[in-house]
């Protein structure tokens, strides 16, 4: 319950994965049943909101793209710079 | 000195070449590679062995076509010519035997069986990939349509990672160390959690870099997982067999490296469903426990209904027997009234009888003895009384 509580709180560093992983134990712990009405209608919510979480992740996220410094990237950066140099 | 034509010197050479009796009838050995069929039903080829190449044709009507294969070694039988609208001199192949395994793959089973013997192709190593991977490692050529078909397919797939590319040369004599170097390049990154080494379809030769010792030792050495996605889908190579997962094709590569969004959200639905049906099955579940201790209540407490019975049927009794006993005693009433209106004084008086009194005391007078001559007495009859004197006594 105490990662929940992380979980809900720091919305805005909570990856994907997490709260996927997360929505998955609540759905888990509800289909095993034998809790309390309290603790279940808290897992009900939790579960919720992760799932509007994850929903939100995944509509708004966007493709980041990098490239590491090889020693071929540097060959071709050295050959378009010459090409560049040389009108 | 003359200047000659082209077309001179060119007829020069292949008149020379096919006065020459050795290249008008001869067997040539060698690997074939850069095989293409043409519609009209000839073969384009070359041959070739660990240093040289010569350009081969095989018309139609020749016999043998069906040994040829990248990378396979044949025996070729034909003349030596020279085409000249291209300059290309040429061997006209109209006999094709098999040759056993070319030396390529001859050499390709040496390490493969090498490698496999130190472990670097062994299942229990291979890792699996993450399900949810945060930045993704491609090594391929910056150019061309893999990196390009990469990117898309996971920005429409899951455009929640980093795609990094390492850029290396997929073909030629500098890619071996090129792939080496992108590997490690990206084993240093921190947090790569999975490595694609793609290269697009082409000749076997093409592929070759991907059976290099050094690149199947880097893809062992890689603590990132690595998937490997080298050509078409019939293509193998010695990096496949290392990599902890072969894919078909690059584009598969990036199927298989991430989940697809739609699933995913596919997927929280019905998690979405499963939470509230359990909610509501516990709600249902206590209101079926409540139903049931509301019957137990009602099945375990004094029957007040019934009771309310027999105090109805108990209070009717009494109400009868009451009402029994009211006759009863009724009846006895009666009959003790006509015995008591037997004993009436006025019935006496009715019929003729006087009752007396002494006026002195209203004392009834049943007795001579109670009356004195001279005492007032007061005789009552039947309709009313009349004083009277006693005038003697006897006895």
């Amino acid at each position: 319950m105490s990662n929940s509580k992380n979980n809900s709180v720091g919305n805005e560093e909570v990856s994907f994965e997490a709260a996927y992983i997360r929505l998955e134990e609540t759905v888990h712990a509800l289909e095993e049943g034998g809790l309390s009405l309290v603790v279940a209608t808290n897992l009900f919510e939790e579960g919720m909101r992760l799932a509007s979480l994850c929903n939100e992740l995944l509509s708004s996220a966007e493709l980041k793209i990098t490239r590491l410094q090889t020693s071929f990237g540097e060959q071709m950066r050295l050959l378009t710079e010459e090409k560049d140099a040389t009108p | 000195m003359p200047v000659y034509s082209v077309s001179q010197v060119t007829r020069y050479l292949k008149d020379s070449l096919e006065a020459d009796a050795l290249l008008g009838d001869l067997w040539v050995r060698g690997e074939v590679s850069n095989l293409s069929h043409s519609a009209a039903g000839h073969y384009y080829f070359t041959l070739k062995d660990a240093t040289n190449q010569m350009r081969c044709v095989m018309f139609r009507p020749a016999h043998g076509g069906e040994n040829l294969a990248d990378g396979g070694a044949v025996s070729a039988h034909g003349r030596v010519s020279l085409y000249e609208v291209r300059g290309d001199l040429q061997l006209y192949v109209d006999l094709v035997q098999p040759e056993g395994v070319g030396e390529r793959h001859l050499e390709l089973e040496r390490l493969k069986v090498k490698l496999d013997a130190e472990g670097l192709f062994q299942l229990s190593r291979k890792r699996r990939l993450p399900a949810f991977p945060k930045r993704i490692g491609v090594a391929t050529s910056p150019f061309g349509s893999v990196w390009h078909d990469i990117q898309n397919i996971i920005q429409r797939r899951f455009p929640l990672v980093e795609l990094t590319l390492a850029p290396t040369p997929v073909q030629g004599d500098t890619a071996a160390t090129g792939i080496v170097d992108a590997i490690e390049a990206m084993n240093i990154e921190e947090n790569l959690d999975v490595i694609i080494l793609a290269r697009g379809g082409g000749s076997l030769e093409d592929l070759w870099p991907f059976n290099e010792e050094i690149v199947a030792r880097a893809i062992y050495a890689s603590r990132v997982p690595v998937v490997s996605a080298v050509g078409h889908e019939t293509d193998f190579t010695i990096a496949d067999l290392v990599a902890d997962t072969r894919a078909p094709t690059p584009s598969a590569a990036a199927e298989l490296v991430v989940p697809d969004r739609y699933e995913m959200e596919e997927r929280i639905l019905y998690h979405r469903r499963v939470l509230f049906q359990r909610v509501s099955g516990e709600f249902s579940v206590r209101n079926q426990e409540i139903d049931q201790a509301v019957w137990r209540l009602q099945h375990n407490t004094p029957d007040v209904q019934s009771w309310r019975q027999k105090v109805d049927d108990l209070s009717h009794d009494y109400w009868r027997t009451l009402e029994l006993y009211l006759v009863v005693r009724g009846e006895r009433v009666s009959a003790m009234e006509s015995r008591i209106a037997s004993l009436n004084p006025d019935s006496v008086l009715a019929r003729g009888y006087a009752v007396v009194q002494r006026e002195i005391d209203s004392a009834l007078v049943s007795s001579v003895l109670q009356v004195d001559s001279g005492d007032d007495v007061v005789v009552n009859v039947k309709d009313g009384s009349f004083r009277a004197r006693t005038l003697s006594t006897n006895q």
